[in-house]
């Protein structure tokens, strides 16, 4: 049988042996069945007030016909935006030759693929008519800018799922190959899934082809989907949203709550499947030195899109930016800057600041923050229509979000969740056969001088 | 064109119980009274919940009604108006029947009957093509009788005969709208009538345009108006004319109407077919379709292209 | 006619065997029939029978006779295009409005819309501090490049040839786009289940009947009533205004009309400072406004209007 492995040398073997052991995908702890069991009872529970929605209609939601887009439309944002990172990592840092992003390529991708999975999802949820989905396609009007998003995040979900699936080839044959105590159905998936990879030098040409256009193509579908996301706001009128500087300001946030992602579920996995050898230290020193960057960078259009606004005070724009920044919105908009933005990067400057656990806690801070700061951006813009609202009945000059929207909002987050934990359950988090190569090429590079390794399998 | 009838209106109200037994109905057919059977039992079943839900009384309403006849070049038109109390306002009524006679409130006399509309108005157009030397004054009544929530009313107008023409002419680039206006003097011989005040409109989608200043008739019962040139007609620049006499002392209510090509001809540009940022579907921009198109199949095509790399390496681990 | 005394009623037979003025009664009476059976449609374009003034019988077309009772409906193809050569332009004269709001009832009853959708608000603008407030009916503008037309993803609304932007209600997902791309707010949604419309009132299910077949989950607007202009009638808020505010006509012709005067809009919008609303914003707008000068009510906010009607009863 052949190896999957270039080296397959007796001096390697057992080290290779213990890898595949220690980085095969695992059956739940019960740490991990209780996590599974409340992310399952947390989409229930948003599954039943779905129905209430579909029975109902949207008048169930705090929304109504001022405030017209509320936290579903927030958390579409959201899940927009943390999916960018699946570009990040396995596109832009493998493109420029980044070695230590290889045991995060995965991650990055599985929750790249989960949240474009629930953006889709979370956008049917806030129509209207759920049932007339099929519109989109059968009547699309090229000219709106959600046919625009339609177009590119299937685009986008095709993508990164193929660059997820591709570089697992490899995995999958070794699962196929070595998984013996595992139901039919598991088998009989690793081997279809395996695609006949028999790791031979013509695949591998190909595979290593096929995963470079993708790398390439997924950076400009990536700018392209939260760029049109941020289209759907600054293509209308309103004071908040009339911004050229909308595309470049989302990317950017995209990027440093998709780092904040990566970074809080590496803190995890590393805890509960004891991967210190393979997420070190260093690999958080350097994604929260990447953390510190993006954030600055944020921090840079951030300042653009707020500060000259402020600066010229234009009477449309004035009513909005001041509930901002002193009125009813003031102390969300400042616990999200700060707390969300500002103190993430004093710590993360510092190089105790780069901590797996200070580093955990800092990622939460900007992913926390990084929601609300997309309710900010979507919904008191538009308690600021250009004529006025007095007449308007009380209860809808201020948008609440009712208990559905909140579970159902839940019960999104908590599906995505699920989604990552079961790719997890069944795929290896960690690349085996490209940590293992890469191993073995760094010890090939120390023991250079014995030829009679490099023994290679035709 | 030539000969038109025009009418005076007299205006009088009698109004009340007067004729307590006239039938509002003239039916030939069997299926007509059957029908108007099936009706009646409607009608009772109204009355009767009107009768609960208003006054305990069973006061009926007093009902407002007004009858003016207008000669509209070859017709005559009657049109009665009916007004009732509302929140203390007089207001026009709609669903009211109005019937109209001519000559005096009886049955053989019947022209016909109509229900009056949103604006309390009902209509009567009386064709006089065919007529038109008729010197004689024309008698009509409208009535609103034994409705279950109105109380009876009636009304009568008076329409003598008129002559007006219109002629449009051009002279010396000048566009004139030349209008006579005649009427029969004592020996029943027509006549020019002077001092008539007479407008002149042009037909618009929701009324009369007035285009020239209102002018009087001299002598000979004429007037000649200068026509703009800034009247917009249709697309081939058709503006229909109209000249107006309103509440004349001899005449009435007259009215006649020319078409002719004096309009500034209308371009039409229509919207739907325009390839916008707003068009429908069908008219997308071509430059829109061509980026979109050529983006996706780009895309795409290097989609297909990984598709088809993992047919490849599927094949290739067979064969080895 | 529909009288219940049976006296009548065999007065009437007697008089019928009389058979006098046979023809004529054949002629009423098939009118008649037609009348009190609402069956108007059916017989138009028919010829009949009819007395003249001089006691002659006349042959007329039906539809001469009355106003179409119910115009057929539109179908969907010619929903979309609109009425042909028209392109239908309002003006509000904001110096005439005292907030009386008979246009805004006459608009809630027509449309089925009140209190939680409106299609038409009367709002109050204050221009500045220091000027005096007005009342601003706002409705639909119908903008010849109207946003929220180039934002909808389905084509569920759209720009017609005569102007008017309406909306498929069949067609709408409810993705709330196109009322976030309406400076105006001018856009309604249907939360929740509508209350449901008297069929009665109109069987036609088109977009040019808005608000009569109200759908869940699905965005509603003024329309300009479509309805109405094709029966040659003015949209409701026009004619129920007791105060000549609304002008209504078709920019073609040049000229609108307010009920009582018509009266020519180049000429009006020229001498009386006619402006549209948020003009800078490129929308271009299908309503004028005239600027609330010379006033000729001194402006009441609401409460002190609702006093004022105390005190007068």
């Amino acid at each position: 049988m052949e190896s999957l492995f270039s080296h397959s040398d007796t001096q390697h073997e057992s080290r290779h042996v213990q890898v595949t052991r220690e980085l095969m995908p695992r059956k739940f702890s019960s740490y991990g069945k209780i996590w599974v069991t409340t992310l399952i009872f947390i989409t229930a529970v948003g599954l039943y007030f779905y129905i209430q929605q579909i029975r109902n209609g949207l008048i169930i939601t705090g929304l109504r016909d001022y405030t017209i887009w509320g936290i579903y439309i927030a958390n579409f944002v959201f899940f927009v935006a943390i999916s960018l990172v699946g570009s990040l990592v396995s596109a832009i840092l493998k493109l420029s030759n980044v070695k230590w992003a290889t045991p995060l390529t995965r991650i990055s991708e599985i929750i790249a693929v989960a949240s474009i999975m629930l953006a889709g999802l979370v956008i049917i949820i806030d129509m209207g008519r759920p049932d007339r989905f099929l519109n989109v396609i059968i009547h699309a009007r090229i000219q709106s800018p959600i046919t625009w998003d339609v177009m590119v995040i299937t685009t986008y979900l095709f993508i990164s799922v193929l660059l997820l699936y591709l570089p697992l080839l490899p995995d999958l044959a070794l699962m196929r190959d070595q998984f013996k105590n595992i139901p039919k159905w598991q088998r009989k998936m690793y081997a279809i899934m395996a695609n006949n990879w028999k790791n031979t030098p013509g695949q591998k040409k190909i595979l290593n082809k096929a995963v470079k256009i993708l790398s390439v193509l997924i950076i400009p579908v990536a700018f392209g989907i939260h760029t049109v996301t941020s289209w759907l706001f600054a293509s209308t009128f309103r004071s908040g949203w009339d911004s050229t500087n909308f595309g470049p300001y989302f990317i950017s946030g995209a990027f440093m709550v998709g780092a904040a992602a990566v970074i809080a579920s590496m803190y995890i996995i590393r805890k509960y499947y004891r991967y210190e050898n393979y997420i070190t230290l260093d690999h958080f020193d350097k994604m929260g030195r990447l953390l510190v960057l993006l954030s600055l960078v944020y921090l840079y259009f951030n300042v653009n899109e707020y500060f000259i606004p402020a600066y010229k005070m234009k009477g449309s724009e004035s009513a909005h930016l001041n509930e901002l920044f002193t009125g009813i919105y003031a102390p969300l908009f400042w616990s999200v800057q700060i707390g969300g933005m500002l103190i993430p990067i004093a710590i993360l400057l510092f190089n105790k600041g780069r901590r797996p656990t200070t580093m955990f806690i800092v990622s939460i801070m900007v992913i926390v923050g990084a929601w609300f700061k997309r309710f900010l951006i979507v919904i008191p813009t538009l308690n600021h229509p250009f004529f006025p609202k007095d007449q308007a009945p009380e209860a809808w000059s201020h948008y609440n979000p009712t208990l559905a929207e909140w579970c159902i909002t839940a019960g999104t987050l908590a599906g995505a969740l699920l989604i990552v934990t079961l790719l997890i359950r069944f795929f290896p988090v960690i690349p085996v056969v490209e940590t293992i190569e890469e191993e073995d090429e760094h010890t090939d590079e120390e023991i250079l001088m014995h030829p009679t390794i490099n023994k290679q399998i035709s | 064109m030539n000969y038109i009838y025009h009418m005076a209106i007299k205006y009088s109200l009698i109004k009340g119980y007067l004729l307590a037994f006239i039938l509002t109905g003239l039916f030939t057919s069997a299926y007509c009274q059957t029908e108007d059977a099936s009706s009646k039992e409607v009608t009772k079943k109204d009355s009767l919940t009107t009768a609960s839900s208003t006054s305990p009384s069973q006061e009926k309403k007093e009902l407002r009604m007004s009858l003016n006849a207008f000669k509209i070049n070859h017709d005559l038109k009657l049109v009665s108006r009916v007004r009732s109390k509302v929140e203390a306002k007089f207001q026009n009524t709609a669903g009211v029947e109005i019937s109209f006679y001519r000559d005096e409130v009886k049955p053989e006399n019947l022209i016909g009957k109509q229900i009056s509309n949103h604006k309390g108005e009902a209509y009567w157009i009386i064709p006089l093509a065919g007529r038109p030397d008729s010197m004689t004054s024309l008698v009509f009544y409208s009535s609103v009788k034994d409705h279950p929530d109105y109380e009876d009313a009636e009304e009568t107008v008076t329409a003598y005969p008129s002559k007006m023409t219109i002629n449009t002419v051009e002279e010396d680039s000048l566009r004139l709208v030349k209008i006579f206006v005649g009427h029969p003097d004592e020996a029943g011989k027509m006549v020019p009538l002077a001092d008539a005040e007479c407008k002149v409109y042009v037909k618009r989608e929701f009324g009369l345009l007035e285009v020239t200043e209102s002018q009087t008739t001299d002598a000979d019962g004429n007037i000649s108006a200068e026509f703009p040139a800034d009247v917009h007609g249709d697309e081939s620049g058709n503006v229909t004319i109209v000249a107006k006499i309103a509440d004349n002392e001899s005449v009435g209510n007259v009215e006649v109407s020319s078409t002719i090509p004096w309009g500034i001809p209308t371009k039409v540009d229509n919207f739907y077919s325009q390839r916008e940022l707003w068009s429908a579907r069908s008219n997308s921009p071509i430059s829109l379709i061509i980026i979109v198109n050529a983006a996706l199949l780009l895309i795409w095509g290097f989609i297909a292209y990984i598709f088809l790399e993992i047919i490849r390496i599927n094949k290739l681990g067979k064969t080895n | 006619m529909e009288n219940n005394n049976s006296k009548e009623d065999n007065a009437r037979r007697d008089f019928l065997k009389l058979g006098t003025l046979a023809v004529a009664a054949t002629a009423c009476g098939s009118i008649m029939c037609g009348c009190g059976k609402n069956e108007a449609a059916e017989g138009s374009g028919k010829k009949v029978k009819l007395l003249s003034p001089d006691g002659e019988i006349v042959e007329v077309d039906e539809k001469h006779l009355r106003e179409p009772a119910d115009i057929p409906c539109v179908d969907s193809k010619e929903a979309r295009h609109g009425i042909p050569n028209r392109k239908f332009v309002m003006v509000v004269d904001l110096a005439r409005c005292k907030n009386a709001r008979k246009c805004k009832e006459a608009c809630d009853k027509n449309h089925h819309t009140g209190h939680q959708k409106e299609y038409l608000k009367v709002l109050k603008m204050q221009d500045n501090p220091v000027s005096s407030p007005y009342w601003q009916p706002t409705m639909c503008f119908h903008c010849d490049d109207p946003p929220c037309v180039k934002v909808c993803p389905v084509d569920a609304t759209f720009k017609r040839d005569d102007g008017l932007v309406l909306i498929d209600n069949d067609r709408c997902i409810g993705c709330r786009f196109c009322m976030a791309a309406c400076p105006y707010s001018q856009r309604v949604f249907n939360w929740g289940e509508p209350e449901t419309w008297d069929e009665t009132v109109s069987t036609c299910n088109s977009p040019e009947v808005g608000g009569v077949h109200a759908k869940k989950g699905t965005v509603e607007k003024c329309d300009f009533c479509p309805d109405q202009v094709r029966k040659d009638e003015m949209p409701h808020c026009v004619t129920a205004c007791p105060n000549g505010v609304f002008y209504f006509g078709d920019e073609n012709e040049d000229a609108v009309s307010n009920g009582e005067d018509t009266v020519k809009l180049s000429e009006m919008l020229a001498t009386r400072a006619g402006y549209r609303a948020l003009e800078e914003l490129g929308t271009k707008p299908r309503v004028y406004y005239l600027p609330p000068v010379n006033r000729l009510f001194p402006f009441k906010d609401m409460e002190e209007e609702k006093q004022d009607d105390k005190s007068v009863n």
